[in-house]
């Protein structure tokens, strides 16, 4: 057998050679490929994204390529997932709206028991409606959330976006119905999730309907309501301050909740800030 | 008219310690090869650190990656930057516990040659070994000022670039070109300063003290000439401090990968400065000392 001046046979070097190349090799990882590709896919899709979908063919086949890569190597993965996502929201930028609503309804298919996912699915399509013009299909998709999915994120915020909806067309009487619906939803959801944080979360959003409507009164006298069920948080009570201070002009109320702030609350750190603000708007007063 | 003799007998030091550099690559290209192995040594760790980024060995270091930085370091493109900070701590390691062990077989290699026309690094090796500590210390205390004097320009900079006043606002944006120039320089007026307190260990025997105090003598005697020996090869290294600190912007407009070819070039072209200024200073104090007898 070959030997050199190491000792080591010939046989030998090319072992250790092979196992530092394994080693090299098993670094460049499935996880590193896999995310090599998602950053590529990435910034393919940020060109389209940026120039609003004002690119050339290959620039667009090169970001829908990419993305059909990503689902192909991990198709139930997060990466394959977002991967659909981003494909749709392509198709949206570049106008192609049955083509993203295909990919939509291909999401449900694929996942029907992910219903997070589904209700995402369902609202963005729902959206691509809004953006056609199509507001009442859009409409019916929101309203199918809120029946099927109403355990969802999206369940939850798909109301008041339908009533936003109507205060950006400026649709005063529609948006009021809409509210109040949105409120009548809340209602039900923070009756079933009583002291869960679902329940909470419904009262908040109650609340944001006053809010939204510019109903500051009701949106007060709600808050005060709730404050005898549950004990209010610093977050809350900040807010009734500033709705007394800013929209109903009543300071000694917004002081009195500062106070009340103050004793709960001794943490907290714009206290100080927040009664000179009121105190100033007192005097001038 | 002495000190146009001064300068003049510098400017001569210092072509006769450039042509015995080149003389001595050309004849005994084996010069290189300890500084060769400890680029190898630095590329093995570029291989290394990658590696231990990937699954599954990246488990192991997770907890200490999400404590010092952040969690997005350990995923792609940034990852590649984490690799770039990691090696620079390796490379520091590298160089203060290998770096100066070559370098004081290099110096010996050199005194071999002059003596005798030839030179075994295995001699050298041995010879090197007993004066290891005094070397070290040498390049701990070169480490430490060149760190120090680095943050200090830094801090100064941006103290002047706070005053708002128009010419430094202008320069903000070049910030970190302007870094790159003053730290170069920086760089070599300290290593100018230590320059000789190797070849004075490895040569005439001194402890790290005496060393010391004999380089910054011998620097002071002939400052124009170790100013060139030591900042015209640190020049070379501009560029790539350059690319370094455009890392971001490059791998965001190039490719992420680009950070491993810019390592190794920074590799190769520090090979070729440790060579040169190794080999140009040590003919220099060879030749100062010569003067002085």
């Amino acid at each position: 057998m070959k030997t050199n001046l190491c000792g080591k046979t010939m046989a030998e070097k090319n072992i250790i050679f092979l196992f530092l190349c394994v080693i090299f090799i098993a670094g460049c990882s499935s996880e590193y490929q896999m995310e090599r590709l998602v950053w590529q896919a990435n910034k393919a899709a940020e060109i389209v994204f940026m120039t609003d979908g004002a690119v050339s063919p290959y620039e667009f086949d090169k970001a829908i390529l990419f993305q059909e890569k990503i689902i192909k190597n991990a198709p139930e993965s997060e990466y394959g997932l977002n991967a659909r996502f981003a494909i749709a929201k392509l198709y949206v930028v570049k106008k192609s709206f049955d083509k993203a609503r295909e990919v939509y309804d291909k999401i449900l298919e694929s996942f029907p028991e992910k219903h997070d996912i589904c209700a995402l699915a369902l609202f963005s399509k729902g959206q691509v409606f809004e953006l056609e013009g199509n507001w009442t299909q859009a409409l019916i998709i929101f309203n199918e959330i809120i029946s099927n999915y109403s355990k969802t994120r999206q369940g939850v915020i798909v109301p008041l976006y339908i009533a936003r909806y109507y205060v950006k067309n400026k649709d005063q009487q529609a948006a009021a119905a809409a509210y109040n619906s949105a409120r009548s939803y809340y209602k039900s959801v923070a009756k079933e999730y009583q002291r869960a944080k679902a329940g909470l979360l419904a009262e908040n959003l109650i609340i944001r309907t006053f809010i939204e409507e510019g109903n500051w009164k009701s949106a007060v006298d709600y808050i005060e309501e709730l404050d005898t069920k549950y004990k209010l948080g610093v977050d809350t009570l900040v807010i009734l301050a500033q709705i007394y201070k800013n929209k109903l002009n009543d300071m000694e109320k917004a002081l009195k909740i500062l106070d009340r702030i103050s004793k709960e609350f001794p943490d907290f750190k714009k206290i100080e800030q927040l009664k000179k603000e009121i105190s100033s708007d007192k005097n001038q007063q | 008219m002495s000190s146009l003799k001064k300068e003049a007998s510098q400017f001569l030091l210092i072509r006769e310690s450039w042509s015995q550099l080149v003389g001595i690559i050309i004849n005994q290209p084996k010069i290189m090869l300890p500084f060769a192995i400890m680029s190898t040594i630095e590329v093995s760790g570029i291989v290394l650190i990658f590696m231990l980024l990937q699954d599954p060995w990246v488990n192991f270091i997770r907890p200490v990656i999400k404590w010092y930085w952040q969690e997005q370091f350990l995923h792609y493109p940034l990852n590649l930057v984490l690799l770039a900070q990691l090696f620079y701590y390796f490379q520091v390691i590298i160089t203060l516990i290998i770096g100066t062990l070559i370098t004081g077989m290099t110096i010996n290699a050199i005194n071999q040659y002059k003596l005798k026309g030839d030179f075994s690094f295995k001699k050298a090796f041995w010879e090197t070994l007993p004066k290891y500590v005094h070397l070290l210390i040498i390049s701990v205390i070169l480490l430490v000022a060149i760190t120090f004097a680095f943050n200090l320009q830094k801090i100064l900079i941006m103290k002047l670039i706070a005053k708002n006043l128009d010419i430094f606002t202008s320069l903000k944006a070049n910030m970190v070109n302007i870094s790159i120039f003053t730290g170069t320089l920086i760089n070599g007026l300290l290593q100018s300063f230590f320059i000789f307190a190797c070849p004075a260990i490895m040569i005439n025997n001194k402890n790290c003290l005496a060393a010391l105090f004999s380089s910054v003598w011998c620097a002071f005697s002939k400052m124009f000439a170790v100013l060139m020996i030591v900042l015209v090869p640190l020049s070379i290294y501009i560029p790539i401090a350059m690319l370094k600190g455009k890392l971001f912007y490059i791998m965001d407009h190039i490719v992420p990968e680009i950070t491993l070819f810019i390592l190794l070039a920074g590799i190769i072209v520090t090979l070729l400065i440790n060579v040169v200024i190794t080999v140009s200073s040590t003919q220099l104090y060879m030749l100062i000392k010569g003067q002085d007898k």
